[in-house]
């Protein structure tokens, strides 16, 4: 193979996925023309510089440490979270911006990570799933709720779902029954632990 | 939604063996720390989360004609691309899901739209699927039919080249097959007696007794992977497996290794409800490119070929069925046939009748392949089967409820397929359980009150509808091989090792429980390993909500072996019999006096005890010592489960309201409740799914293409979907059943009556919809809106 270095473009990251708009994963069709339609102002066909190519090293802050990592333009920060920083706990199930799978927090907002390219998350605060469980032999807050009221089944969606619910709880520490359904319908869980999640996250903000 | 269970003591089949009071059964109130932690934090390796930052991606093209034949494929544009390590055809990986050449050939026929045909390795995902998209296939495009009803059309075109028809017809079983002495001779003669008769042709009208079901795609939410590493001649693969022994040996096969040679880890199955049963190409795809790139790979289907071509999918079947039924509600035939993709079961199971004729036609389609979901198939057979005999109960103007009494197979009865014994009445506690929940003869005798069928209102105008439905799941399957393997170490404690998947975090819950129980220890002095085929020889099928049963017996046994050996070390010590002794809390101690005792420690002596059980599925329903149950055997356990359910239907916008909806469901014992209530709840979230949020994938007659393969427009539930505070699931211990501690599993039956939905929605409006999804816009056909 040959070792010449083109890249791929912004353009064709995007260029079938959907956008994530607040918290609901809706309508594909539509958001995915904004996806596109925001790409066109971009019209970047990158000649990239790759990681061994002696490209730039970018900071990315997450989970309170500084990772300087060397992307290419066209990475998503699941990538980069995943592959670059070995932070596995953020998962990836569509890829596309339609399970929540893989959220995790930018400046406290709860983003798709497959859906934002690393270029953008860069000197942001991001936030992982791992941050909510340091000890794993020690579970506490929401790791542990999660854990106690059995709101997880094979596990793959889970952290998605709790850090989104970290963002949640800090814009409402309380949250109704339909606060939680609502801020967290961008989430799926095919096994389905909704029942449980939905009202552990209640629980968790009462106290309990 | 409170947790509560229904606990009734059958007297015609508690099996004895297990009637000592239980210590650890039903006590534990959290699952075990040391999986769970791991699992609720995303700790746990599922394999796209192996070798981070070391391995190569891959990234598939896939065929995008519902019937070709492949003329050529060119490589070398990709080759050439950037990042990219090594790229392998269909050629070198003959796997399931990509078309097989005939030997020697290097054409070979695509059956279905996202059959793979190529696959590269490259240094990151988005370059491996860009590099997949510029290999050059050139095809041969043939005529295609993605509809069942065209293709049973004579000249239909057929989906198979060189094959002579889409359809093959068997009669599976009618009965009786010799004249009784007395009464009707056969199915035919029988339908005459009828009073009532639903029918295709005679009421086609009105409703004509046929049902549609979606075909669907599981829709992981782990999507297929598989990372593999090649060390010397020996193949380590991580990858989410239901069958890990059979994995292992395809791939053996496949890549000319010894079995001992590859090494199968599988820790989770993200969800998979049957999709990681069959071969599992991303494995064999990734070790083919592995090899070639000297590097480990990751094969991680995108979503898109998930759900059309990378996994399987639940099939679409059609019933039609001639009900007839005397006027008193017993049934006095039944004549019943089926079409589908992938097969029906259930339907001889739930209803009592001597008269039962069961024709079965296969359909072949240019459709992604089928297989087992959760319940197999059950969910559709289900819904192909239960509306005609609602609609019976208010053809005879019998409350529904009455009627489904009335015609439930009593534990006396013969299975009419296979003349075993039903041997339980749960069927009939179920309904009668739900019922009190629901209050559903007061709801009934208001609705009537209010108007009826299709008159009933809510004050705010809208349609009000109530259904029951009810059915029998079997569980088990043809494989419930599986080895367990405990070792009691020098401190007393224990580990589990057992071969099969972990579909959800209960398993290693209930695993551990029963072996607590077994050797008469605590639950913090066990540990399981799941999914490390490494070490337990097989695993089975984790399948057909086997599970709990097979893994917990094979624990069970070999809890027992090893106990038996340490009693026999704490006989010799405190010089008596081990007849003498009992072991609780990790203690063996004389039944006379508990102060004279042994640890399990001490009683483990010198050297660690390691012992092995086998798997079983003890079966039915039937009062039997566990130990005259051979092992190995294919063997079946029923359980029963009922539902309810109220709506409200807006005649504007075809919105369908779920008001409240109970189900109650005979799990046999509950070995750990919360695991179970979360099976419970997970079956209810499931249901909405596939009646009403539009779990449906559907293709375009002109192209055979998949429209919808995602998550957003083949939509499951999300919260907003779901009135978590509206839905009741409890847990009902019939404790009748032949396995270990009479638990029976509890993953299948809570998805099975999503045609409670259906069936409230006739009593709202008086018509059936007889597709599976309710969508608005089949809703506001069906009221002749649009
Ligand atoms: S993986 Fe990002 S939303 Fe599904
Ligand atoms: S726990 Fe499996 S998808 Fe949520």
């Amino acid at each position: 193979m040959t070792e010449e270095k083109k890249g791929i473009s912004r353009r064709e990251f995007l260029k079938d996925a959907s956008l994530i708009v607040g918290g609901a994963a809706v309508g594909s069709t539509m958001l995915g023309t904004v996806a596109v339609a925001s790409c066109n102002n971009n019209n970047n066909t990158t000649t990239s510089v790759g990681p061994s190519g002696g490209g730039r090293h970018s900071l990315f802050k997450v989970n309170g440490i500084d990772h300087w990592v060397e992307i290419e333009p066209y990475w998503s920060l699941n990538f980069v979270i995943r592959e670059k920083l070995g932070l596995t706990f953020t998962k990836m199930g569509c890829d596309r911006g339609e399970c929540g799978h893989c959220t995790v927090l930018v400046n406290d907002l709860p983003i798709y990570s497959c859906m934002m390219l690393a270029q953008d998350a860069i000197d942001k605060p991001i936030e992982t799933a791992e941050i909510l469980s340091p000890d794993l032999t020690n579970l506490d807050g929401i790791a542990k709720s999660f854990r106690d009221n059995a709101a997880f089944q094979c596990g793959f969606c889970t952290a998605g779902w709790m850090i989104a619910t970290k963002a949640l709880l800090k814009k409402n520490p309380s949250p109704n029954l339909d606060q939680v359904r609502e801020e967290l319908a961008g989430h799926l869980c095919i096994c389905s632990g909704i029942i449980e999640i939905c009202q552990t996250v209640v629980k968790i903000g009462q106290g309990g | 939604m409170a947790q509560t269970f229904i606990t009734h003591n059958d007297s015609y089949n508690v099996d004895e063996t297990f009637t000592d009071p239980l210590k650890v059964i039903g006590h534990v109130p959290n699952l075990v720390d040391h999986f769970a932690n791991r699992i609720v934090t995303g700790n746990w390796p599922f394999a796209q989360d192996v070798f981070a930052g070391q391995k190569l991606f891959t990234g598939v093209q896939y065929c995008p004609h519902a019937h070709a034949t492949i003329k050529s494929v060119d490589t070398s544009a990709a080759e050439s691309m950037p990042g990219v390590k090594a790229v392998v055809t269909y050629r070198e990986v003959p796997a399931p899901a990509m078309p097989r050449p005939t030997t020697g050939e290097t054409s070979a026929e695509i059956i279905y739209q996202g059959m793979c045909v190529a696959a590269v390795a490259a240094t990151d995902p988005f370059l491996a699927r860009a590099a997949a998209d510029a290999i050059k296939v050139e095809y041969d495009i043939h005529p295609f039919v993605v509809d069942m009803d065209k293709a049973l059309e004579p000249g239909a075109p057929l989906a198979v080249n060189g094959s002579t028809s889409n359809s093959s017809t068997r009669v599976v079983f009618n009965n009786p097959s010799t004249p009784p002495a007395t009464g009707p001779a056969n199915v035919d003669d029988a339908m005459k007696t009828a009073d009532v008769i639903i029918d295709n042709v005679i009421d086609n009208e009105k409703w004509f007794g046929t049902s549609w079901a979606s075909y669907w795609s599981h829709n992981t939410p782990e999507p297929r992977s598989a990372t593999v590493k090649w060390v010397g001649g020996e193949l380590w693969v991580w990858s989410g497996s239901q069958n890990i022994a059979n994995h292992i040996t395809n791939i053996s096969r496949n890549m000319g290794l010894n079995e001992s040679n590859v090494h199968f880890i599988s820790k989770g199955c993200g969800g998979a409800y049957g999709d990681r049963k069959p071969n599992g190409e991303e494995a064999w795809i990734a070790a083919l490119l592995s090899k070639k790139a000297r590097m480990p790979v990751n094969c991680t289907f995108t979503r898109h070929v998930n759900a059309t071509g990378g996994a399987t999918h639940q099939g679409h079947q059609k019933s039609v069925i001639k009900l007839g039924c005397k006027r008193d509600g017993e049934v006095a035939a039944i004549d019943a046939h089926w079409y589908g993709t992938s097969g029906p079961i259930h339907l001889q199971l739930t209803y009592k009748t001597d008269y039962i004729r069961f024709t079965s036609t296969t359909v072949t389609i240019n459709v992604p392949r089928t297989g087992p979901f959760r319940t197999v198939t059950g969910m559709h057979s289900c819904f192909c089967s239960d509306q005609i005999f609602d609609q019976m109960a208010y053809e005879l103007n019998m409350d529904p409820y009455d009627f489904r009494m009335k015609v439930a197979v009593t534990p006396d009865r013969l299975d009419q397929a296979t003349n075993r014994m039903n041997g339980s009445n749960a069927l009939r506690d179920c309904l009668e359980e739900v019922g009190k929940i629901f209050d559903w003869k007061n709801k009934w005798a208001q609705h009537k009150a209010a108007g009826g069928v299709g008159k009933a209102r809510l004050p705010d105008g809208r349609l009000w509808g109530i259904g029951s439905c009810y059915a029998f799941n079997e569980k088990g399957n043809s494989d419930n091989n599986r080895t367990v393997i405990i070792r009691v170490a020098l401190d007393g404690s224990a580990h589990l090792n057992i071969g099969t998947g972990a579909a959800s975090s209960g398993t290693h819950t209930a695993v551990a429980v029963v072996a607590a129980e077994a050797l008469g220890t605590t639950i913090d002095r066990v540990n399981v390993t799941v999914g490390e085929a490494v070490l337990a020889g097989s695993g089975g099928n984790q399948a057909g909500s086997t599970g709990t049963m097979s893994n917990a017996y094979g624990a069970f046994e070999a809890a027992k072996k090893a106990l038996g050996r340490m009693m026999a070390n704490a006989a010799t010590t405190l010089k008596t019999t081990t007849d003498q002794l009992v072991s609780e809390n990790g203690r063996i101690f004389m039944k006379s006096d508990p102060t004279q005792f042994v640890t399990h420690a001490q009683a483990v002596g010198s050297l660690a005890i390691i012992e092995s059980g086998n798997g079983a599925i003890l079966g039915m329903n039937l009062k039997r010592d566990y130990l005259s149950w051979r092992r190995g055997q294919a063997n079946t356990v029923r359980s029963s489960v009922a539902d309810m359910c109220e709506i409200a239907v807006d005649e504007e916008t075809g919105e369908i309201e779920i008001l409240r909806w109970d189900m109650v469901d005979d799990v046999g014992r509950v070995l750990f409740p919360k695991g179970v209530q979360a099976q419970l709840n997970g079956g209810m979230v499931m249901k909405i799914g596939v009646a009403l949020t539009g779990w449906e994938q559907l293709f375009d007659p002109g192209t055979g293409a998949t429209l919808n393969g995602n998550f957003i427009d083949q939509k499951n539930p999300t919260p907003l979907d779901v009135p978590v505070d509206r839905i009741t699931a409890v847990a009902y211990e019939s404790n009748n059943a032949a396995s270990v501690y009479g638990g029976i599993g509890c993953g299948e039956p809570p998805v099975l009556n999503y045609v409670v939905v259906h069936n409230a929605f006739y009593n709202a409006t008086g018509k059936r919809l007889t597709n599976s999804v309710l969508y608005p816009a089949r809703v506001l056909a069906a009221l002749g809106k649009i």
